[in-house]
């Protein structure tokens, strides 16, 4: 039989009785999905952060040590996220005698001793420092690259050096050599 | 939240929650995959409730951010891809997940689920998203233009191509149906 074009019924109900086939997807509860919703939005508040203090330093680093100018916009980072309630956790391979808790020395006084899980599941951005990639890190994009917003829930964003927030990276962090 | 915009929120996610999936399915061809695919779709809603309180806008607005994420995590599956793969870099089309159907669905519609999987195989993932989005979803084709910024004009002809693409592989079935039977 042949069918007309213009007629599109026929491919209406062949989705149709897919449709009807197909098992149900075992999806998460909506009160999960509005607690992911409403993590994503404390994130999205300080989210504008760390590009704009990283231009600010990139700057000022052209005239003061860049090291120095690091260290320093990651502090009023790390200070206003807390402000805003968002964990911060900085990421620093490198201090040996901390390898089980490594950001120890930045978790906020009410996480100190020890976070539970609903509030490390609250916990939504990670900021890595330059000791965590070998390459240099004196070009603007390498900067702001190094601010990288992360979640221990799963839940992540990460800069993306040319659109802004707008990827989901749990899994990637980039490096000033482009190296997760 | 509001009480108001919960209510609307849950109202969404309740209704259409299986569809984008089912969508994100169809477009990523893994149903774990899609079942992440479609909560990131959800919680991007989250943050955009005057879309969410408006169900006719936010139906198709939803198509739109399921598509764009199942190209986020095409592109996060091909990065794996070649770090696991060096002499593979190019991400191969997936094909639509293969479905378990139930006693019933293997009465009723297997030739329905063969037929349109293999379709869709076919297509380019903007022609499959396409074609799903107007035929499986019921998307005007005006909702369709404006959420994968083409025209109009485009979004036919790439939905008429995608439908003769589906007819050809119809009639294939039956022709060979027809083989098997004599």
């Amino acid at each position: 039989m042949t069918r007309s074009m213009d007629d599109d019924s026929f491919e209406r109900d062949l989705f149709r009785a897919r449709a009807r086939q197909m098992p149900a997807p075992a999806l998460p509860s909506v009160e999960k999905v509005i607690a992911r919703g409403e993590s994503r939005r404390r994130v999205q508040a300080v989210a504008f952060l760390p590009r704009m203090i990283a231009r600010a330093s990139n700057v000022l680093s052209k005239t003061v040590a860049p090291i120095a100018m690091m260290h320093a916009a990651a502090g009023i980072f790390v200070a206003v996220a807390w402000g805003s309630g968002v964990h911060v956790e900085r990421a620093r391979p490198d201090m040996s005698g901390y390898a089980d808790r490594p950001n120890m020395s930045l978790e906020p006084p009410h996480m100190q001793g020890g976070a539970s899980d609903s509030q490390l599941a609250s916990v939504p951005l990670t900021m890595r420092d330059r000791s965590s990639c070998d390459a240099p890190f004196s070009a603007p994009r390498a900067q702001e690259s190094l601010f990288t917003l992360g979640s221990s829930s799963g839940d992540s964003m990460c800069m993306d050096d040319e659109r802004g927030m707008s990827r989901s990276c749990g899994d990637y962090v980039t490096c000033a050599d482009g190296r997760p | 939240m509001e009480a108001q915009d919960r209510e609307a929120f849950t109202f969404l996610y309740e209704k259409q929650a299986p569809r984008i999936h089912r969508f994100l399915r169809d477009l990523l061809g893994d149903a774990a995959l899609a079942n992440d695919a479609t909560q990131e779709t959800f919680v991007r809603a989250y943050g955009h409730m005057e879309i969410v309180r408006e169900p006719e806008r936010a139906v198709p607005w939803l198509f739109g951010v399921a598509r764009n994420v199942s190209l986020e995590l095409r592109k996060a599956r091909a990065r794996r891809c070649r770090v696991f793969s060096d002499d593979d870099a190019e991400e191969a089309m997936p094909a639509p997940t293969s479905h378990s159907p139930t006693p019933e669905g293997e009465l009723l519609g297997r030739e329905a689920l063969s037929v349109v999987d293999a379709a869709l195989a076919k297509l380019s993932l903007d022609r499959r998203a396409m074609l799903l989005m107007s035929l499986d979803h019921g998307l005007e084709y005006a909702d369709i233009a404006q959420l994968m910024g083409f025209s109009l004009a485009k979004v036919k002809v790439e939905i008429f191509r995608a439908r003769e693409v589906l007819r050809e592989t119809f009639a294939a079935y039956e022709r060979e149906a027809e083989r098997g039977g004599r």
